[in-house]
């Protein structure tokens, strides 16, 4: 059973998100912002995080960045989410170093496939 | 001669001296009342001169709010659809889950309400991004992204997306594009929703008909031009309507909104951004027949116009023609000539500004770091050594001002170029403190990057000063070398000839009044000799200059700064002024060097 770490400020966003994924089979962790999003991804070790990308304390892109810096949780697979459909973002969330970006509101089955797509090891 | 004959000449005499004196008189009034009309004339010409310079500042005064209104309502617009998203997001989400839920517990009453929330929320989902793209282009801040795609591939997952939509009407859809049509080079979220506006329109005025996707590439000079053709044998359009197609809001006509619904911004979007990918639109009609829009677009970003690399204000005047012009400067800072990536650091405290500072630098190729407060700002700047930073003033703790002054004080950070960027009007404090530019909130996007054009480091090394006064030449040289430019001094004319025999600077300092040989003289011999003739002088001077010394000065230096105001703001600024013109290489040192001073 793959474990999702969903890192999201947005009470509702979160608790959406959190549900649909549960229906889809999958163990959910969350964080409420950035900082407490790098601590979990390190000790938690989940198999893929779900970052937004404007988080109070620091924002999904610095979290993406210490999450990648970290030796220790450096192979976790990110996905940006974001309410900006902005090409710039999903270029600078690439840049910062996650996997694949999508917009909120989130298509969930095109989520889901990303998902899929990124736990499948290759 | 008789009494009487005296009489009559003295008469005669008194008469003459009369018709004389009202004759002096008559002159004198007249040339009062012509002088009178003559200061009333002066006085009028002055008073229209300067009421056509009122006029004038007034005109300018308007322009200038014209344009940053122009932009506060594109970026008003710009926050106003982000916040319009977010209880959407809601919205949809959970009416999402609501109907998977209640399917999976079988109330399939509920099915078709649900979707309808679903369905309506994603329309209005569209609206929103629409007219957010639609102000983002207006504002100058739509950024163009270049990626290699499959050509039939991207042809095929639209027309996928599209499919439902598509047989809703009963309607055929033919795809010809084979892969033999290989790879494009364009910003593929563009050209998918371009391509996706133009099937759905196909779709929606269509019904039991036949839409037809066409793509093909024609072999050309300098890049081959891909298009993209949808087809439909739909209603058609009428001609009277055609042109007002691609304008914002317009639709054929009222009563087309009510029946198919739609903003009317599809096609006035899809033009835009065909054009900032440097490509166009056209369509063919018949009523009752069908429609076909094609898509031309360059198979690789070409650089049209570098000239056109500065977005003009003409944003909120035009804003077809500036769509096109957005789009070569992307290209051309984009592709494959685009610089290397390099950090700006943003520090400001308010989200929203660093937001948008962010992204006008990112889409421009920089990478950006951020920092909320002043002393995050400076532990970064440390760090990451960036290659400027915008500042803001007004923050909590650490005010800019103190960050400014710390980064000054660090010998390691002070040639970090600093951009101020503050909604205080305070450009002197800035270039007293050191910073290399000052920009007034709201600061839009081509000044911010004029700003950091000028910014890259000071490619001067070695500066000559000449001047004859020992604590003036002090004080230069200890400004010059505080800002990492070593120096050497002579202290007139001839001395400077002796050390420009050994050793050629990248910068001349020149006091006009020197003993021996004086700074005219000294600009004569360095015109005269082709070694020297490219290096760039700044004059220095207490004196009070003849217009015509003016004139020839501004044709043969760089700058004059008067010494009563020489602050380190000023030299400083002149010394990045003529760097950023040097790196740029816009121009060559003799270029620079009969430029006119106030460059």
């Amino acid at each position: 059973m793959a474990r999702i770490l969903i890192v999201e400020d947005n009470p509702m966003n979160l608790d959406m998100l959190s549900r649909r994924l549960l229906r889809a089979g999958y163990q959910i962790v969350s964080a409420e912002n950035g900082l407490l999003g790098v601590e979990a991804a390190r000790r938690e070790q989940p198999d893929l995080v779900l970052m937004d990308l404007s988080l109070p304390e620091i924002d999904g892109w610095e979290a993406t960045r210490r999450i990648k810096a970290d030796p220790a949780c450096r192979h976790i697979p990110i996905v940006a989410l974001t309410a900006h459909a902005l090409t710039s973002d999903r270029e600078s969330a690439l840049a910062a170093g996650c996997s694949d970006f999508d917009t909120k509101p989130v298509e969930m089955a095109r989520l889901l496939t990303k998902i899929k797509t990124l736990l499948t090891p290759r | 001669m008789s009494d009487g004959d005296l009489d009559v000449l003295q008469r005669a005499l008194e008469r003459e001296r009369k018709a004389r004196r009202a004759a002096e008189d008559l002159l004198e009034k007249k040339s009062q009342e012509l002088y009178i009309a003559n200061s009333e004339l002066r006085a009028w010409s002055n008073r229209l001169e300067q009421l056509v310079a009122e006029r004038t500042h007034e005109m300018e005064v308007a322009r200038d709010q014209a344009i940053s209104a122009s932009q506060a309502k594109s970026q008003f617009l710009a926050n106003m659809s982000h916040e319009l998203r977010t209880p959407l997001n809601a919205i949809i989400g959970y009416s999402e889950i609501l109907l998977e839920e209640t399917s999976d517990a079988g109330h399939p009453q509920y099915h078709a309400d649900l979707q309808r929330i679903v369905a309506s929320g994603r329309h209005l989902l569209m609206l929103i991004s629409d007219i957010l793209d639609l102000s983002k282009i207006e504002a100058g801040q739509m950024a163009v992204f270049y990626e290699d795609i499959d050509i039939s591939m991207m042809v095929h997952e639209v027309v996928e997306t599209l499919r439902p939509v598509i047989e809703k009407n009963r309607n055929r859809i033919d795809v010809q594009a084979a892969p033999s049509l290989g790879s494009m080079r364009v910003d593929i979220t563009k050209l998918r929703q371009s391509i996706f506006n133009l099937l759905s329109n196909a779709a929606k005025f269509t019904e039991n008909g036949r839409i037809t996707v066409t793509a093909q590439r024609a072999v050309g000079q300098p890049v081959d031009t891909i298009s993209f053709a949808v087809q439909d044998s739909g209603i058609g359009i009428k001609p009277e309507h055609m042109r007002e197609l691609f304008v914002p809001f317009k639709q054929a006509d009222a009563s087309t909104s009510r029946k198919y619904g739609g903003t009317g911004l599809g096609l006035a979007l899809t033009a835009r951004f065909c054009r900032m990918l440097g490509g166009d639109i056209s369509v063919d009609s018949q009523i009752g027949v069908g429609s076909t829009f094609t898509l031309r677009l360059p198979a690789q970003p070409t650089d049209r116009d570098p000239e056109s690399a500065h977005p003009s204000l003409a944003v909120a005047q035009d804003g077809e023609k500036d769509a096109a012009q957005v789009g070569t400067t992307k290209s051309s800072a984009l592709d494959g000539r685009s610089r290397d990536r390099e950090a700006v650091l943003v520090i400001d405290d308010d989200p929203m500004a660093r937001d948008m500072l962010s992204r006008m630098l990112s889409s421009e190729g920089y990478e950006v770091i951020t920092a909320d407060d002043g002393e995050e700002a400076l532990r970064l700047a440390r760090d990451r050594r960036p290659l400027a930073i915008t500042l803001d003033v007004l923050m909590p703790k650490l005010d800019g001002w103190a960050v400014l002054a710390q980064l000054q004080a660090d010998r390691d950070l002070r040639d970090i170029p600093v951009v101020v960027v503050s909604i205080l009007s305070e450009r002197k404090k800035g270039a007293a403190l050191g910073a290399t530019a000052y920009l007034q909130k709201p600061v839009q996007r081509e000044q911010l990057l004029g700003a950091l054009l000028t910014q890259r480091t000071p490619s001067i090394h070695h500066v000559l000063v000449v001047e004859d006064d020992p604590d003036c030449q002090q004080l230069l040289r200890r400004m010059l070398e505080e800002h990492g430019h070593p120096s050497r001094c002579a202290k007139n004319g001839r001395e400077a000839l002796s050390l420009l025999a050994q050793q050629i600077p990248d910068l001349i300092l020149l006091d006009l009044m020197m003993p021996e040989l004086d700074g005219f003289s000294l600009l004569d011999a360095l015109k005269a000799d082709p070694r020297w003739r490219s290096i760039p002088v700044i004059v220095v001077t207490a004196r009070d200059l003849s217009e015509d010394e003016r004139r020839r000065l501004s044709q043969d230096t760089e700058q004059l700064l008067p010494k009563g105001a020489l602050g380190r703001g000023e030299l400083l600024m002149a010394l990045r002024r003529l760097s950023s013109k040097r790196s740029t290489g816009g121009a060559s040192n003799s270029d620079v060097n009969r430029r006119p001073g106030k460059a």
